[in-house]
């Protein structure tokens, strides 16, 4: 069988000495330069999906049109959806990265060439559920695009408590509970306490 | 994978654009039950955008005069607009593209074929 020919881009000298050792202790992958154009997989290193690190990702993407198998610390939803954006068709956390994950993840990409496999179909599937949530069921308290310490003082306000005595059960000063209050009904375009806690309670917040 | 404060993120381009280059490949049964999840949210989505127009275009906009068991959908469309303003049209546009990408990346299952597990990524 032929080996899978692989190149290697991390941001870090560590992280590219530490992954150029496991890629070349597996029998079925060879490791070739990072400048290589000709490869079947492309294997990425970052610490965080940065705006740079995106630029590098496309960039190698196009100029190889080969599936990238991305490592990197963490990852949030709008992050992966831009990775898979740019031909990424598996994804190691950092801190789980064994030579034997790592060469299962190649050998994978190079198989099935740029389809996404189930993991990476499902995690875009859960995206599609959280959008229907978000877009079809009542606004609740944690989607409603209100913090924790606004709820909490909204949950007062709607008790009938006055700044100083919420500032008090929160522990805030009361300039704290005007800078939150004035935050809120800004942002909402609320006209004032009674406004907000109207909506708040109308919209099952609180 | 880390969605905590995640807005709402539209990608429905995307996800026609990896259906059209078969990168996006989805077992009928999962495909065909995400679509028809994805119809329901659609009609709720419209539902609330003919309620906001008949709001709009009311002269005088009192909750008291909406009968009473369209008083919670009035309240959720005006108050979700008011925390992210347009995101109801733009859902109204976004989702038919995803629908749309699931038809194309539906394939039906091999004979034999179990459906697939999704291990989680993080």
């Amino acid at each position: 069988m032929d080996k899978v020919r692989v190149a290697l881009q991390a941001t870090d000298p560590l992280s590219r000495a530490g992954l150029a050792g496991l890629l070349q202790s597996r029998p079925e992958l060879t490791l070739l330069g990072a400048d290589q154009r000709t490869v079947d997989v492309l294997v990425v290193s970052v610490q965080r999906l940065s705006a740079g690190a995106v630029a590098a990702l496309r960039r190698a993407a196009t100029e190889t049109g080969a599936p990238i198998v991305l490592i990197t610390e963490e990852i949030t939803e709008a992050e992966l959806l831009t990775a898979v954006d740019c031909r990424v068709v598996a994804i190691l956390p950092r801190a789980a990265v064994t030579g034997e994950r790592l060469a299962h993840s190649v050998t994978a990409a190079a198989g099935g060439g740029a389809i996404m496999p189930p993991h990476l179909v499902g995690e875009l599937l859960k995206h599609i559920e959280r959008l229907q949530r978000t877009m079809s069921g009542p606004y609740s308290a944690n989607r409603s695009g209100l913090t924790a310490r606004e709820i909490d003082v909204l949950r007062l306000m709607a008790e009938g408590l006055d700044t100083h005595e919420i500032a008090t059960k929160l522990c805030y000063s009361q300039r704290t509970v005007k800078n939150v209050v004035y935050g809120m009904t800004q942002r909402l375009q609320l006209r004032n306490r009674s406004h907000a806690v109207a909506y708040a309670i109308r919209a099952g917040i609180i | 994978m880390n969605t905590e404060a995640s807005p709402p993120y539209f990608a429905g381009e995307l996800f026609l654009t990896l259906a059209a280059e078969g990168r996006l490949v989805i077992e009928a049964v999962r495909a065909d039950e995400t679509i028809a999840e994805l119809e329901s949210t659609l009609a709720v989505i419209r539902r609330r955008l003919r309620i906001m127009a008949v709001w709009e275009a009311a002269p005088d906009r009192r909750l008291d005069d909406v009968p009473e068991e369209m008083a919670p959908d009035v309240v959720q469309a005006l108050f979700g607009e008011q925390l992210a303003p347009g995101r109801l049209e733009a859902a109204a546009i976004e989702i038919p593209k995803y629908i749309e990408a699931l038809r194309r990346a539906r394939r039906p299952a091999l004979p034999g074929e179990r459906p697939e597990e999704n291990p989680k990524v993080f």
